[in-house]
């Protein structure tokens, strides 16, 4: 945890020390309203004299420097969990990215659902921090309340102190609910938020169904189950926090039961009253460390789910990656592989079963084109997918120059390999950083592979050139469109395996042919899958793949 | 509906508004709720009585015994008052949920019922966010600001009146006190909403470039981009962190001075007291009484001013709800219902300009002069480049958009008259993008209508999917792996391009409509899944009305009918064969030159991806 607190470090731990002490703080005020009362008590003429007046000074100036002081605290402190935040967002987010196509494939969680996760997940976590901060300037504040009120009355002092505690660990007793609790709320959180993602998606399909009606009637389901699911939680947590607010009555007047037996004064009614009040929060603290502890386990599974191989040991404060713009070095380029000249890849008895793929073998020389041909659900997609690691074989091995490479995903990138999928995806970048995509390229390189992928008229049109903004804050691309930038985006690393899944829709035939031809030319090696006529007569090889499973 | 509540008062703008509206739909329930706010308003103050009178008895050294009876009974009340807490909140997140949920369905619908240019300028997210995130920021709202402000106020009202009942001299000093108070949050209730919006722009940005490389995630690895993505996400975090900072300062400012208000009010309270006491009008017990009742709102009011950041999101939330509420695109609905049959399709001089249209040439009609009658039962293919308004022209019959003049008739109707739910029964639209959700087969064929199980299983065989469900481990009860956006991406959904097309083809099959709009797909699809959709296409299409825009000219040997647009006019109307006979006709020349037309680009879509 103290990883993720040190990309503003020094913001956090001055805001952690400030906060401690004002939860300290309330000793003194408590004390000089003892003290007023005690000089009321002993004559009531008091005010006639210059140091009542004085306490009174000394109580308003009290006061006013703790609500000065955590005013500043707290602004550093905030910053500070918020940069945790995001760094253990960030670290989520790069286990995702970082562990590579195996966890887009593998992942069972939806883009909604992950972001719904990576969204709150890392606050629950951070929270934690908090909960700590928070317990630890209550435990301080307890120790100097139950050394005044026990030097006034040992027993009534403990009798006050001790039900605090019972109730801390009736807290505890009941914690496991409150996990249970989270979660359910969570899932039909998530449940929600996909389905209205959907719904959205599809809504002119809902409309001209004139299913608007029947479909609102599943969000009511879902509504409901969520509303019960978070009630339950928001009665668990607000609920318990009130509760032991309330409770604190209890203890004030049981202690008070107690030092009734002695000689009291006004002035030590006071102290019980006020001390034992905020000392309410200790136990309420305490509680609130074990909720939190226990979300910080339920969002450490459900970031934990979102990796390459979903683990329970997953923690994406420890696992720690650099994030570099949180007051750390700025953003180096990342690092290259070194290019290995291909020669030959071989796929070696290749199997994805649920895909339909069993024991595919080929080879693919040095600048050939090799097709995959079959029909629809075939396999084809799968294959590609799987020789570039985005998918997990169950069976069998790639070779690149003979050797087999263990890591298909980590390898698999340019500048040995590029991939163009057949839905490709875009960011809402500019052009130009779509295609470098954080590295150096100069814009001829980035004009050489668009013109390469036929998009030169396209980009003619274009209102800023390279510099334009598209996706939804920008240019909305056509699909075909689309997807020669996205070849663009491979081509641009020149790399020495290209694998493009089905160009047919972003070119005309006339155009591919050329393409394969400049390709070639260039020394390229190209792993395609299509159908189409032209390209599976142009090519080295073909791979047909079987029929519909 | 409740829609109509806060449709009228929108313009006022404020998230209280929005609240009143909620909470006017659910009268009965607030009342409710208002008498046990009631009841857990008087338990602190009546603690505050008997610790008042227990100080007074401890100053005059009463008995013990009375002494002990006193704090018993002041720890009773703690416990009742411990015990009503927890109703109270029950009640509250309840009610908070229930009123709020209503405005989600009502959202839902208001969305669900808005036309073709609603969704061209918003994307499903940023729905999603308006629905789910921002009303839930109202249901915080309700539940932990609304509910809690509510109780102070009481809860100030409370002391003050019992004050001046008990001991009316210290009635004024809490009195003022709390108006200071009051003054104090009201002046400054919307002060951090600039900052608070900054706050959300750079979370957006954070979560958008999330979502981008989430949903990227093959070519984010499989192209080596992770460490850009991270980047990003960390340009927009540090944004972040500063815009917290920002609106962190103006919040302790507001906090601080509603605490200092509070500490004014205590400080005065004392003096008071004392000056009193002095006086010999009141004793020390009462002095105590006045202290107390200001800690009785102070504990809760401490509470609630961390929570006023909340009600800063409320407000922005509240706002974009109530602009989302605002906005209307809906093609208007008649009343008028179709005949029975088939029916005819019309065109009469029918223009049409997207007046909303983003490209350069916006003011070029979509449509003109377009007069056209396809009649009942037969089915025409409509041909033509992108752009040239084959698109428009199904749009206008879906009633997606409105002619900008001439008519559009259905069954000898127009358009513009018919009655929403009659029309979509018995006019059907199959899109180009498939989209699924997150259900069962059942769920996801019947679009949550109320079909038969059989009628449901007899449009998927009727489409060829009949093979395919018998696979299927549940049968029509089993889960579709929608992804996220709802299209089957590649082929990690449970459903290839091909059966998409295929269940949507028995969507529309399964309503036996009358007329048909399809909007032909151009996915990649192999020649044996080809061969199945033609054979789908054409049991949809026997014996009904069909329009099929034609993006690939081998797949309109269903049609009767061929009609050829260029620039947004109809250039060629007539018989497929006859047109394709005669060798001058603009069909046959576009059959001459095979498979060029249209497939250099994805066209324009029925409904917007």
């Amino acid at each position: 945890m103290a990883r993720a607190v040190n990309f503003r470090g020094r913001q956090y731990w001055v805001g952690t020390a400030a906060w401690v002490v004002y939860f300290i703080m309330p000793l003194l005020p408590g004390w000089l309203i003892a003290r007023l009362f005690d000089q009321l008590e002993a004559d009531p003429q008091a005010s006639h004299h210059t140091p009542f007046w004085l306490l009174l000074g000394a109580l308003l100036a009290a006061e006013t420097v703790t609500v000065v002081f955590i005013r500043w605290g707290h602004t550093h402190y905030m910053q500070g969990l918020n940069a945790a935040v995001s760094s253990v967002r960030a670290n989520a987010l790069g286990g995702q990215l970082a562990s590579g196509g195996r966890a887009a494939a593998g992942r069972r969680v939806a883009t909604g659902d992950a972001l719904t996760r990576l969204r709150d997940d890392p606050l629950d976590m951070v929270n934690l921090l908090d909960n700590w901060t928070d317990l630890s300037g209550s435990l301080i504040f307890g120790i100097g309340v139950a050394y005044v009120l026990a030097r006034i009355d040992p027993w009534a002092a403990l009798v006050g102190i001790v039900p605090m505690f019972l109730i801390g660990a009736a807290n505890t007793r009941v914690g496991h609910l409150a996990r249970r609790y989270r979660q359910r709320a969570r899932a039909a959180t998530s449940a929600t938020g996909g389905f209205l993602n959907a719904l959205f998606t599809a809504s002119l399909t809902v409309k001209l169904a004139g299913a608007q009606h029947d479909a609102v009637g599943r969000l009511d389901q879902l509504n409901a189950e969520r509303s019960s699911a978070m009630v339950a939680d928001q009665l668990w947590e607000d609920g318990m926090w009130s509760v032991n607010g309330t409770l604190t009555d209890v203890s004030v007047g049981l202690s008070l039961m107690i030092a009734a037996r002695g000689r009291l004064d006004a002035g030590q009614v006071t102290l019980f009253a006020s001390y034992l009040f905020n000392l309410v929060w200790l136990p309420q603290r305490l509680g609130g460390l074990i909720v939190g502890r226990r979300r910080y386990d339920v969002s450490a599974g459900r970031l934990g789910e979102l990796m390459a191989t979903p683990t329970d040991t997953f923690d994406p404060v420890t696992e720690h990656r650099p994030m570099p713009m949180l007051g750390g070095p700025p953003c180096a380029a990342p690092a290259t592989p070194a290019r290995i000249p291909l020669q030959q890849l071989e796929v070696a008895s290749l199997s994805v079963h649920a895909r339909g793929l069993h024991e595919v073998s080929f080879t693919v020389g040095r600048g050939e084109l090799v097709v995959v041909s079959g029909p629809i659900g075939s396999g084809k997609t799968s294959l590609l997918r799987a020789v570039v690691g985005l998918t997990d074989l169950d069976s069998g091995e790639v070779r690149w120059n003979g050797s087999a490479v263990q890591d298909l995903a980590a390898f698999f990138v340019p500048p040995q390999a590029a991939y163009v999928a057949q839905v490709p995806h875009l960011f809402a970048e500019s052009l130009g950083d779509n295609l470098a995509l954080g590295r150096a390229f100069d814009d001829d390189a980035l004009v050489a592979a668009l013109t390469l992928a036929a998009f030169d008229e396209d980009l003619a049109a274009l209102p800023a050139g390279l510099h334009t903004l598209i996706g939804t804050r920008g240019v909305r691309l056509s699909g075909g469109q689309a997807q020669r930038v996205a070849a663009a985006r491979a081509f641009v690393h020149r790399p020495e395996l290209l694998v493009l899944d089905d160009l047919a829709s972003a070119l005309d035939v006339e155009t591919e042919l050329a393409l394969w031809d400049r390709l070639a030319a260039a020394g390229c090696t190209i792993l395609t899958a299509t159908n189409r006529a032209a390209t599976v007569r142009r090519a080295d090889h073909v791979i047909t793949l079987g029929e519909l499973r | 509906m409740i829609v109509g509540h806060y449709r009228q008062r929108v313009n006022a703008a404020a998230p209280w508004k929005l609240v009143l509206g909620l909470l006017r739909h659910q009268r009965g329930a607030v009342a409710g709720y208002g008498a046990l706010l009631g009841a857990a308003t008087a338990l602190p103050l009546a603690g505050a009585l008997i610790l008042a009178r227990f100080v007074n008895l401890v100053v005059a050294a009463a008995p013990t015994r009375q002494l002990v009876t006193y704090a018993a009974a002041y720890a009773a009340i703690g416990a009742a008052s411990a015990a009503l807490t927890v109703v109270v909140t029950w009640r509250t997140t309840s009610l908070a949920w229930r009123l709020t949920d209503e405005l989600r369905r009502d959202l839902a619908r208001h969305v669900l019922e808005a036309d073709l240019a609603f969704h061209r300028d918003r994307t499903p997210g940023e729905l999603v966010t308006r629905v789910d995130a921002d009303v839930t920021a109202m249901t915080q709202f309700l539940s932990r600001v609304v509910a809690r402000v509510l109780a102070i106020a009481l809860l100030g009202i409370g002391a003050v009146v019992v004050l001046a009942v008990v001991e009316w001299r210290l009635a004024p000093p809490l009195a003022i006190g709390l108006t200071l108070v009051a003054g104090a949050t009201w002046s400054q209730r919307n002060s951090a909403m600039t900052t608070t919006v900054e706050e959300r722009t750079a979370e957006a940005g954070v979560m958008s470039v999330a979502e981008q490389y989430l949903a990227g995630g093959d070519e984010v690895a499989a192209l080596g981009a992770g460490a850009h993505g991270i980047a990003r996400l960390a340009h927009y975090s540090g944004a972040l962190v500063d815009a917290v900072g920002r609106r962190v300062r103006i919040q302790m400012r507001v906090q601080g001075s509603i605490r200092l208000a509070v500490i004014v009010a205590e400080v005065l309270m004392l003096a008071t007291g004392a000056l009193l006491l002095a006086g010999g009008s009141i004793g020390v017990g009462a002095v105590f009484l006045g202290f107390r009742f200001v800690l009785v709102v102070r504990q809760p009011l401490e509470g609630l001013t961390w929570r006023l950041q909340e009600a800063q999101g409320a407000t922005g939330a509240a706002r974009r709800v109530l602009d989302l509420l605002d906005e209307w695109h809906a093609v208007p609905s008649g009343t008028r219902r179709l005949p029975a049959g088939p029916l005819d399709v019309e065109f009469d001089d029918t223009l049409l300009v997207y007046d909303d249209s983003d490209d350069s040439d916006g003011a070029t009609a979509a449509l003109s002069g377009l007069t056209l009658h396809l009649h009942a039962g037969r089915t025409v293919g409509v041909v033509g480049r992108t752009g040239s308004g084959k698109t428009s022209l199904a749009r206008l019959v879906l009633r997606l958009v409105a002619p900008s003049a001439g008519r559009v008739r259905i069954g000898g109707i127009d358009v513009a008259e018919l009655d929403e739910a009659d029309l979509r029964r018995r006019v059907v639209a199959v899109p180009q993008d498939v989209q699924l959700f997150p259900g069962t087969i059942a769920d996801n064929v019947s679009l949550f209508q109320p079909f038969g199980d059989e009628e449901i299983r007899a449009a998927l065989d009727a489409v060829g999917l009949g093979r395919w469900l018998a696979e299927r481990p549940d049968g029509l009860r089993t889960v579709l792996a929608a992804d996220h956006d709802g299209r089957g991406s590649s082929e990690d959904a449970a459903l290839s391009a091909g059966q998409a097309q295929l269940l949507a083809l028995a969507r529309a099959l399964l309503r036996r409509p009358d007329v048909v709009v399809l909007d032909e797909a151009t996915s990649r699809v192999d020649p044996g899944t080809q061969v199945t959709i033609a054979d789908a296409t054409s049991r949809l299409v026997r014996d009904r009305t069909a329009i099929i825009i034609a993006h690939r000219l081998e797949t309109l040997e269903v049609c009767d009918d061929i009609a050829v647009l260029a620039d947004g006019r109809l250039v060629e109307f007539g018989p497929r064969n006859e047109l394709a006979a005669t060798p001058h006709s603009r069909y046959a020349r576009l059959l001459a030159t095979a498979d060029a037309p249209d497939t250099s680009d994805t066209p324009d879509r029925l409904v917007l991806p």
